[in-house]
């Protein structure tokens, strides 16, 4: 049993932490607790679907339009409406919803309510110490790390980063050292959105697609970078899999009471929370937000 | 002057308006012969989750009936035949049970509709119920299958006598499951070498208790083991970790009650994982013709049970198919056809009725006896259908062959095992 909960539990952290790795970044830099994140993972997948499905594009051609198309939408709604009222956080955090809502009733005009499958990129499973894990998973965790070292070389090997994590730590003092912060936001806005379709591409294989999926996503993305401290990547990924253990250990040691591993995931945070209020890496890391 | 002057004029408008209250002469006891201007419309309320596969079914199945009954020239009452109208009504019950009264009421007041059909999940059932009830508008389930809804009937007969329940009932659905997921699936598996172990997979609702509930009794009578209990989210989206710890506790037969995305993802992942144990039990999105869709394929050798599947269960049941088809250009499932079903439910007991009066379709529901889709459809004092099988087939097992959803229990199609599973028990 051991190596399935240990199986499971990383599977289950990788994807958190591929949705919640924007989310912590756009909060890090812009300030912006962008409820409309899952949103954007939804319409990625939904992309993917409609142009592999029902266009019948090449899958790596479906996905690639998936990633341009869901990002570009990202980035029309936020300057359209969110940067105008960036300052304002409940506002944006009311826009955002809002958003997020739209794209959903727009999901529900053009697809309808039932449920859908994504294509799978690798189909099959390999059998891992008795445990079969689908070559699509495997698959998704090779990309969570490879996203994730892209990411960090981004923000640790270029001008554009160095903006990125200047305005992350002082955005007056990156002002007045000639940097464009409204343009930096956007960008890490832009970038933020393109981590959350890259993870709708990936994750809808694994995943049923209906037109409120960004939800419980959002959900769990909320407690996983709250515990992991916001605007912090590392704590992200810590409480990403700190998370995927918890809902893992459930299944196995609780099965009658598997439909409770969301809720014993929040508590996990509200237990973390109760003892270290800004996360588990929110002061401690302080220095080293990116 | 004035004032007298609008005081005659009220006065008569007051008698203008009693005068037409007059009544007329006692019409003629013979039934007047059918005329041939067709008289005011019919309006039924369908009103369903319209969002949701379930309330697009329930549209569909009605509106089907519909044209069918108004080419025909629309319900006799009284002589005159008169169209049917429906009235689409969403009212988003599977999310607010708030919405779902208010869209009642609002269909009443505002759109003046005449009869419901409507009531899928359990909990907004019992409120439009009440609602319609209140209003004295006959309501006829549209799929909510739970025992409290016809026990009130029997509770306070005078409040809740307006509604009816033309398909089969939670208590005869797990009748049917019973006897075929704890007695002759595993019947199947020893003939086939393979010991019948079973694993209890569902939601945590009332729908799966019961089940679960009455398959632990059918299982210990087989004398079929239970190798544990998991119970997902009804929105989980990813259940593989059920299903490998399913797998690792050495069951054979999955056993499990869905009724959300849940049903989706759990076809998805046993068929991709190829886990070895037959997947029955019933799960609401498994019938859907999208079904196959969604999980790309893998729900092959999937059971699941609905009120229809494509075979000769009763005479009228492949004609049916067809037409709805023909129609639509997909598959009936149960929402569409017990929309359908009520409608000619409906339009017997109204002809019978002789009229509209709520009452009175009452009395001729109670004295019904039609031959409908599922079967002959009568009504018990607590207004739920007599489900004496073979008459009433109201729950069938249907498998994924295919691509083909089939019969298997009724057996029109001989039931197939999962050959991975047969592979892979032997091989152990």
């Amino acid at each position: 049993m051991v190596e399935e909960i240990v199986i499971t539990g990383i599977l289950n952290g990788g994807i958190f932490a591929l949705l919640a790795i924007g989310f912590s970044l756009v909060f890090g830099v812009a300030r912006i607790i962008n409820l409309a994140h899952t949103a954007f993972y939804m319409i990625a997948a939904y992309i993917l679907y409609a142009l592999f499905d029902l266009v019948g594009l090449p899958i790596y051609v479906a996905a690639t339009v998936a990633l341009i198309g869901s990002t570009l939408t990202g980035v029309v709604t936020y300057k359209t409406f969110i940067e105008r009222v960036r300052e304002h956080e409940v506002t944006v955090l009311l826009i955002t919803a809002c958003a997020a809502m739209v794209l959903q009733e727009l999901l529900f005009i053009f697809f309808g309510g039932t449920y859908k499958g994504a294509p799978t990129f690798l189909p099959g499973f390999a059998e891992i110490l008795g445990v079969r894990v689908p070559y699509q998973h495997l698959f998704t965790l090779v990309a969570i790390v490879v996203a994730l070292l892209i990411t960090s070389m981004f923000l640790y090997r270029t001008r554009l980063g160095l903006a990125i994590r200047a305005t992350a730590q002082d955005r007056e003092i990156a002002n007045l050292m000639g940097m464009h912060v409204p343009r930096v936001c956007m960008i890490t806005m832009a970038v933020s959105i393109l981590l959350s379709s890259f993870a709708g591409v990936m994750i809808a294989p694994i995943y049923i697609m209906e037109p409120t999926m960004w939800m419980h996503p959002l959900l769990i993305v909320c407690a996983v970078v709250i515990l992991g401290g916001l605007g912090s990547i590392k704590g992200s990924i810590v409480g990403a899999f700190v998370l995927g253990f918890a809902e893992s250990l459930v299944v196995y040691l609780i099965p009658t009471g598997s439909f409770l591993r969301g809720a014993i995931s929040m508590a996990v945070m509200l237990a973390v929370l109760l003892i270290r209020p800004e996360g588990l890496f929110g002061v401690a890391f302080e220095e080293e937000r990116l | 002057m004035f004032s007298l002057i609008v005081a005659l004029a009220l006065m008569v408008c007051f008698a203008g308006a009693c005068a037409k209250k007059t009544p007329s002469p006692s019409p003629s006891p013979t039934v007047p012969a059918p005329t041939t201007t067709p008289g005011p419309p019919i309006k039924i309320a369908i009103s369903g989750p319209m969002k949701f596969f379930h309330g697009q079914h329930q549209w569909l199945g009605a509106k089907l009936a519909a044209d069918e009954i108004n080419a025909a020239g629309g319900i006799l009452v009284g002589g005159v035949k008169r169209p049917v109208e429906l009235v689409k009504v969403n009212n988003n019950e599977l999310t607010s049970i708030t919405d779902a009264s208010l869209a009642t009421e609002k269909a009443i007041t505002a759109n003046k509709v005449d009869f419901f059909i409507s009531g899928i999940k359990s909990d907004s059932a019992l409120a439009i119920m009440d609602v319609a009830c209140s209003y004295k508008k006959v309501i006829l389930s549209a799929g909510s299958s739970i025992m409290q809804l016809s026990q009130r009937v029997v509770d306070d007969y005078e409040k809740y006598k307006y509604w009816f329940r033309p398909h089969s009932t939670i208590d005869y659905d797990n009748r049917v499951m019973t006897a075929f997921d704890c007695h002759i699936i595993p019947r199947k598996l020893r003939e086939a070498g393979i010991q019948p172990k079973a694993a209890l997979f569902g939601e945590k609702s009332r729908i799966a208790d019961a089940a679960f509930a009455a398959a632990r009794e059918e299982y210990a009578k087989e004398g079929v083991e239970i190798v544990g209990e998991w119970r997902p989210s009804i929105t989980a989206t990813d259940v593989r970790a059920e299903l490998q710890a399913i797998k690792a506790a050495g069951a054979t037969i999955i056993n499990r009650q869905m009724g959300g995305p849940n049903g989706t993802a759990a076809a998805r992942q046993w068929g991709e994982l190829q886990i070895p144990a037959v997947m029955t039990g019933s799960s609401n999105v498994a019938g859907m013709q999208e079904h196959w869709e969604a999980t790309k394929g893998y729900c092959n050798f999937e059971i699941t049970y609905g009120a229809i599947g494509y075979g000769e269960l009763t005479p009228k049941t492949k004609p049916f198919w067809e037409r709805f088809e023909k129609a639509t250009g997909e598959w009936p499932n149960l929402f569409s056809l017990w929309a359908y079903e009520d409608m000619y439910v409906l339009k017997e007991a109204i002809e019978a009725a002789g009229s509209t009066n709520p009452d009175k379709v009452v009395e001729a529901l109670e004295n019904l006896d039609y031959q409908g889709v599922q079967g002959r459809i009568r009504f018990a004092p607590n207004h739920d259908v007599l489900d004496d099988f073979p008459e009433f087939v109201g729950w069938v097992a249907l498998q994924w062959q295919n691509g083909k959803l089939v019969p298997v229990y009724p057996e029109v199609v001989p039931l197939q095992l999962p050959p991975w599973m047969i592979a892979y028990w032997k091989k152990s």
